[in-house]
């Protein structure tokens, strides 16, 4: 083979693969929050039984990430955002069509690694200078919320490490990296076995907003996505995977 | 008391092996003389302790260096053997003086001390002015002795200096020369000559040791060497006519002509040579034609200042040296018929 | 005077040249366009931008300190010892200078993480737990920036005519003076390239450290990491700490100027 035909080859494989999936006729890209990918998970699954000739593309990170990239001219149909904040700014820009609407609500809960190593009991022990604590980063949603209960609670406990999405702070709970972690009560139900959860008594709540993006390719598409998420099956979805449902 | 160098070589390499013996008395300058390729590097190094003898012993003022049936290796930084290098492997990242001052610090003589030491061999080679320059500013002659200087101010035991002109031009050299005999006749231990000049080792060694292919063929005063070489190689070098011959009743038969002799008591093989000064030429047969005379053809003229060499041919190709003047009145070049002539008396026979 | 011949440039190759000239240089000037210089002084005094200064500075400058420790006994076995399996040896050691970084990051989790191979013995034995310190930042960055060192010094010491170890040798030297005295010198300027590019690289190492040392202002955040997550929440502290970053790789690209892909 020669150098020539080796790379004639490599710029056409480069190009079929640049040209994406085949399948599915209509797309529709969804970014939402990193708490959510499970229970979207589900959500794809069952809207793509129902409508078989769409293909759910699911864009899942950190609400902040996600809210850089859709300013930024990502082209993204719907947004679901861990917080108000972030759907605001977007909202802000022009970029949301119509009103976003909030359609699960979440709150924190301590994780430890399966087995509580460290023997954490609550919110108290956070303060405890040995224990290797986990938070998000104040720039996410999930890192807001735990900073807004910490001050509820007049604590301030040596943090460790602040993870740039709350599954990479998850990841690090279930390896046993890190003692305790603040997370949503969604990502302990989700890794279950791996990592055991502890209440906070503290009434801290973050709100979902999801909404069709001005710039969607198919506004249709993009409306029956969230009326799916906000109808009776997706609620059962959202409330199985421990959500709080409006 | 300094009983000086006590060495058997043997080396054994891929293809050729070295076995040289070498016996110098301190106060003595040998001069390992060959040519190219003749084993005088891995000389250089068995004595220096890079390379280590496959058999053999080296031993100096008494210390026994290497010896592998006894199994005792001396590395090289403990064998006090001071080199020249060929290349001289000046440390360009010191200066002068530090290069100089290095051996006295490497052996835990403190800096101060050793800077002194080093001060009085650059004033003792007249290298004092550049003191603080780095080697690579100097001169070709200049750098050689800074080498010298490095090497000497170790105090070793044994002076090793490996083809220390052969980087110099021609222009130096003499000069350079007449230096290096100096520090030579001051050193008091034994020491080392490898070249593969002859004027170095004719001027500089008390003795001799031609070195071919591995083996010494020859050792002897510098005298013995050039009036009786036992090689082709020393031959040439010193410029003389040689053959190996067969001698009988006072006839020698070198490469199929018959020569009369003036020995009749030598028979049987025997190195001959013939200087190229005691070579006659006429222009036509001389009288009262002395024994060895025959017919030939002039092939090469070489012009040398005021002496000619001259390349004859068959039947017995020889060398020959006449005046310009010579060769001017019998008008001779290349092709011309002459005749040569060699008494009897001016053949050189020695018995192997 | 002679007049000498220009090469003439062939106009496609010209065009094709100034598109990888823009390609490399349109981002530069695309991030200064979003500078926010009247700010710049307060920015790059903020607490957050001192602490991530301090890290990167502190955590880079152990780099290259290990790396020449540790890391220059490694350059001289595979340059001067001959042993079998001594290719497969160069090959590991160099792993990480191809290694993605993230990679880099969990092997070490895996390996020095408080459940890892040596982390778990290490903390039951002293109590020392390498992730989210310090330290942790440190053996991160010196894991991806080692292997630079390494392969200098090594490119070095082969190139390096050997008799003039043996010239010190006959000088009466021995082997640790003409370490000292001669080989280290005589390689000094590869040395010397070799640290910055390996400090450089330490600087700007961000999957490795993220992944195994977390992220923590004024103990674990570096420069780079607190880029990553000023994107999102103050875009214009994280251009003005980009800014330093490039002034940074722009100093060490000047002091380096040709020599470190030149042989030594």
């Amino acid at each position: 083979m020669s150098a020539r035909t080796i790379l004639i080859g490599a710029v056409l494989v480069v190009a079929v693969a640049a040209c994406g999936g085949t399948e599915a006729s209509r797309q529709v890209v969804v970014s939402a929050a990193s708490s959510l990918v499970d229970v979207f998970g589900a959500i794809e699954r069952s809207f793509e039984e129902a409508h078989p000739d769409v293909d759910v593309v699911l864009n899942v990170g950190a609400s902040s990430t996600l809210r850089e990239q859709i300013l930024a001219g990502a082209p993204v149909d719907v947004y679901a955002s861990a917080d108000l904040a972030n759907m605001a700014a977007v909202a802000d820009a022009g970029l949301v069509e119509g009103r976003s609407v909030v359609f699960a609500r979440n709150r924190l809960q301590i994780a430890v690694p399966a087995g509580n190593p460290a023997r954490v009991e609550g919110l108290a022990d956070l303060d405890r200078a040995e224990l290797l604590l986990g938070v998000c980063d104040p720039a996410v949603p999930c890192g807001v919320l735990a900073e807004q209960v910490f001050a509820a609670a007049g604590l301030e406990p040596s943090v460790d490490t602040w993870e740039p999405n709350v599954r990479a702070l998850l990841t690090k709970l279930r390896d046993g990296e890190l003692d305790a972690g603040v997370v949503y009560v969604t990502d302990v139900v989700a890794a279950s076995g791996e990592v055991e959860g502890i209440d906070i008594p503290v009434a801290v709540t973050t709100s979902y907003p999801i909404a069709v993006l001005t710039g969607a390719s198919e506004p249709d598409l993009a409306r029956a996505f969230v009326e799916w998420v906000l109808s009776d099956e997706g609620r059962a979805v959202l409330d199985r995977f421990g959500f709080e449902v409006p | 008391m300094r009983s000086g160098l006590d060495a058997r070589c043997v080396v054994v390499r891929d293809d050729f092996v070295l076995d040289v013996e070498l016996r110098i008395a301190a106060g003595e300058t040998v001069a390992v003389l060959g040519p190219n390729g003749s084993g005088k590097t891995t000389l250089v190094e068995s004595l220096a302790g890079i390379v280590a003898l496959d058999r053999g012993r080296i031993a100096l003022d008494g210390r026994v260096l290497d010896d592998p049936t006894a199994g005792v290796f001396v590395p090289p930084e403990a064998r006090r053997v001071g080199v020249v290098f060929q290349d001289l492997l000046l440390f360009d990242h010191l200066t002068v003086a530090e290069n100089v001052a290095f051996g006295p610090r490497a052996r835990r003589r403190r800096r101060a001390e050793a800077a002194r030491l080093a001060d009085e061999w650059l004033g003792r080679l007249g290298l004092a002015e550049f003191a603080e320059r780095r080697p690579r500013d100097l001169s070709g002659g200049e750098r050689q002795r800074v080498a010298l200087a490095r090497a000497l101010a170790a105090e070793p035991d044994l002076l090793l200096l490996d083809e220390p002109l052969a980087a110099v031009d021609a222009t130096t050299r003499g000069a350079l020369r007449r230096i290096l005999a100096d520090h030579l006749e001051g050193f008091p231990g034994p020491r080392l000559l490898i070249t593969h000049d002859p004027t170095d080792a004719f001027l500089l060694a008390d003795r001799i040791c031609i070195l071919e292919g591995g083996s010494v063929t020859q050792v002897g005063a510098a005298d013995e060497i050039r009036l009786g070489p036992r090689s082709r190689y020393v031959a040439d070098l010193v410029g003389v006519n040689f053959w190996l011959g067969e001698a009988a009743d006072g006839t020698v038969v070198v490469a199929g002509h018959r020569l009369s002799m003036a020995d009749r008591a030598v028979r049987g093989p025997v190195y001959v040579t013939v200087h190229p000064r005691a070579v006659a030429v006429y222009p036509a047969r001389p009288e009262g034609s002395p024994r060895n005379t025959w017919e030939t053809v002039v092939t090469r003229v070489e012009p040398h200042g005021e002496r000619v060499r001259l390349q004859t041919g068959p039947p017995l190709p020889l060398t020959v040296e006449v005046t310009a003047g010579a060769v001017a009145a019998l008008g001779l070049e290349p092709g011309s018929r002459v005749w040569m002539s060699v008494k009897a008396t001016e053949i050189g026979v020695e018995g192997i | 005077m002679t007049r000498r011949v220009r090469t003439r440039l062939p106009w496609p190759m010209a065009a094709a040249a100034a598109v990888g000239v823009s390609l490399l240089v349109a981002p530069l000037i695309g991030l200064l366009t979003r500078v926010p210089w009247a700010e710049l002084g307060t920015l790059l005094t903020s607490e957050v931008a001192v602490d991530a200064l301090r890290i990167s500075s502190i955590a880079s400058a152990a780099a290259a300190l290990i790396a020449v420790v540790v890391g220059v006994p490694v350059a001289w076995v595979l340059a001067r010892v001959d042993f079998p399996g001594r290719s497969l040896l160069r090959g590991l050691v160099l792993l990480p200078l191809v290694l993605p970084p993230v990679v880099g990051g969990a092997a070490l989790l895996f390996t020095f993480g408080r459940r890892g191979l040596l982390g778990e013995p290490l903390h039951r034995l002293t109590g020392i737990v390498l992730p989210f310190s310090t330290g942790g930042v440190i053996l991160a960055v010196t894991f991806v920036s080692m292997p630079f060192l390494i392969v200098t010094v090594e490119g070095a010491l082969r190139s390096l005519d050997p008799r003039y170890e043996g010239a010190a040798a006959s000088l009466g030297a021995g082997r640790w003076t003409v370490l000292r005295r001669v080989t280290l010198p005589m390689i000094g300027p590869s040395l010397a390239s070799g640290l910055i590019l390996t400090w450089a690289r330490a600087l700007g190492e961000f999957g490795a450290t993220i992944a195994f040392a977390g992220n923590l202002p004024g103990r674990t955040q570096t420069l780079p990491l607190a880029i990553f997550v000023q994107l999102e929440s103050d875009r214009d502290a994280a251009v003005a700490l980009s800014v330093v970053m490039v002034a940074i790789s722009l100093a060490v690209l000047v002091v380096l100027r040709d020599r470190w892909w030149r042989a030594p």
